[in-house]
């Protein structure tokens, strides 16, 4: 793929991540949004399915344990592993090493900025309330359309900038990295499907 | 009582409890995505009674949360609850009414608890260490592995927990304030402690296949940090700090000279 080709490639990537992260909480939870599936569907996409899967998988089983219970907001294992595999098989052609970790500081920024839209949201009940004291009804379908339109924005922000600033400027970066700092992501890649597993079993035996 | 959960109705709500989730509020939660779920049976219960249907829709506007499958079973029993307050006489609204906040809010509560250990403690674990074992198996065809992971954990997780919230909600319905004893002799226990075992066991099967798919000098190493993870999950340390610790152990194996 040319350069300009992988680049439109990583965009297209960036939005079908932001569709498939309404998933998660807001529209469904058909598991759409689950890291096993989005690595297996952008490795594929990408023509790096050994890699995409790879990384879905880490990313899965290192999520495992976190569980959105409550008010409790865990990292955005969503994004996570679409900007990872974007990372590592898109046109930034990251080390799987440096990808899965930029992927969890990217799920880890969106948490944040979830975390803003959340709150933010509290003036939708007080609009719901005005509009049937005063009219009797809820323009539901607006609100609806509306509310998801904002939350796949941000999704799409924030996925276009890991792939289409983040990345170039790792690709460029990473020949320059200390060689301590490159053994030491090479160290945890490596252990990483264990730790996983060390997670999953974990997560068999605990209770939500 | 008639019948009003005529499947057309059930599909409206099934459709809108998908939405459940879709204005999620720090302060109130799930609160507007339930009152959003039950606007058309409001609707049709209070018809051509204006007041009536605005004190409905404002009083689903309190803090509601529960886990999201379960919330099917609460709608469900809102809308008999509301189909009896909407036919009782003057004088026993006020009752039905308060009885039917009571009631949606401790079920809420205690649904919670049931669906978080079946669908997020052990429906979802299950799925990945099944997908896990398929993609592994498949390994050495990755665009099959790939395909067949993703394929497994969809079909595995989606096929029980669809039919699940939509009989919730009939059931909800139809059990109404019974829900709770009705959940007694519901086997959600056995499966979750059958979907737990079967998840440990795939889990199991993962680890003797990686350590089939990984060079020999690779694995004490590997075991270790499997040990090191489970150990650090016990003491509450989150994945994403033990992988952060796992490259600072890398660090300062190069800095001593081991790798």
């Amino acid at each position: 793929m040319s350069a300009p080709a992988g680049w439109l490639a990583s965009a297209g990537g960036a939005a079908l991540a932001a569709g498939l992260e309404l998933d998660a909480v807001q529209v469904g939870q058909f598991m759409v949004s689950r890291p096993i599936v989005v690595g297996a569907l952008f490795g594929l996409l990408f023509a790096d399915a050994q890699q995409g899967l790879i990384l879905g998988c880490c990313c899965e089983l290192l999520s495992l344990a976190s569980l959105p219970l409550g008010a409790s907001l865990p990292l955005n294992s969503t994004i996570a592993t679409a900007v990872a595999v974007l990372m590592a098989c898109g046109p930034a052609r990251l080390p799987p090493a440096a990808a899965l970790p930029v992927g969890f500081v990217a799920g880890w920024v969106h948490q944040q900025i979830e975390t803003a839209l959340r709150h933010g949201r509290r003036t939708l009940n007080t609009a719901v309330e005005s509009s049937v004291r005063e009219r009797g009804v809820v323009p539901w379908r607006r609100m609806t359309l509306r509310n998801l339109a904002q939350q796949a924005a941000v999704n799409i922000v924030v996925m276009l900038f890991w792939a289409l600033a983040a990345g170039p400027a790792l690709h460029r970066l990473w020949p320059h990295l200390p060689a301590g700092f490159v053994q030491a992501l090479n160290f945890a890649w490596a252990q990483a499907p264990w730790m996983g597993l060390g997670v999953a079993f974990y997560a068999f035996g605990m209770r939500p | 009582m008639s019948d009003a959960m005529t499947p057309s109705m059930q599909r409206r709500l099934f459709g809108r409890s998908l939405l459940l989730q879709a204005f999620w509020s720090f302060e109130r939660m799930q609160s507007l995505g339930f009152a959003f779920c039950l606007d058309p049976w409001i609707a049709r219960c209070w018809s051509s009674r204006d007041d009536e249907i605005r004190e409905a829709r404002l009083r689903h506007q309190e803090y509601f949360n529960t886990q999201p499958y379960m919330a099917s079973l609460v709608i469900g029993m809102v809308c008999a609850l509301e189909e009896a307050a909407a036919g009782a006489t003057d004088a026993d609204r006020p009752a039905k009414i308060e009885r039917l906040k009571a009631l949606k809010s401790a079920s809420a509560a205690a649904l919670a608890g049931v669906g978080d250990a079946m669908f997020w403690g052990a429906l979802r674990p299950f799925c990945a260490a099944l997908a896990l074992t398929c993609a592994l198996a498949l390994r050495q065809q990755p665009g099959k592995a790939a395909a067949c992971a993703a394929g497994v954990y969809l079909i595995a997780h989606n096929a029980p927990a669809l039919w699940l919230r939509w009989r919730f909600l009939r059931l909800g319905y139809e059990w109404k304030d019974q829900i709770a004893v009705r959940l007694k002799s519901w086997p959600g226990q056995k499966a979750i402690r059958a979907l737990r075992a079967s998840g440990l066991a795939l889990a199991l099967v993962s680890g003797v296949l990686l350590l089939g798919a990984v060079p020999a000098p690779q694995r004490p190493i590997g075991l270790l940090a499997l040990v090191a993870a489970l150990l650090l999950s016990l003491a509450r340390v989150s994945a994403y700090r033990i992988y952060a610790a796992a490259a600072g152990a890398g660090y300062l194996a190069y800095l001593a000279g081991w790798m």
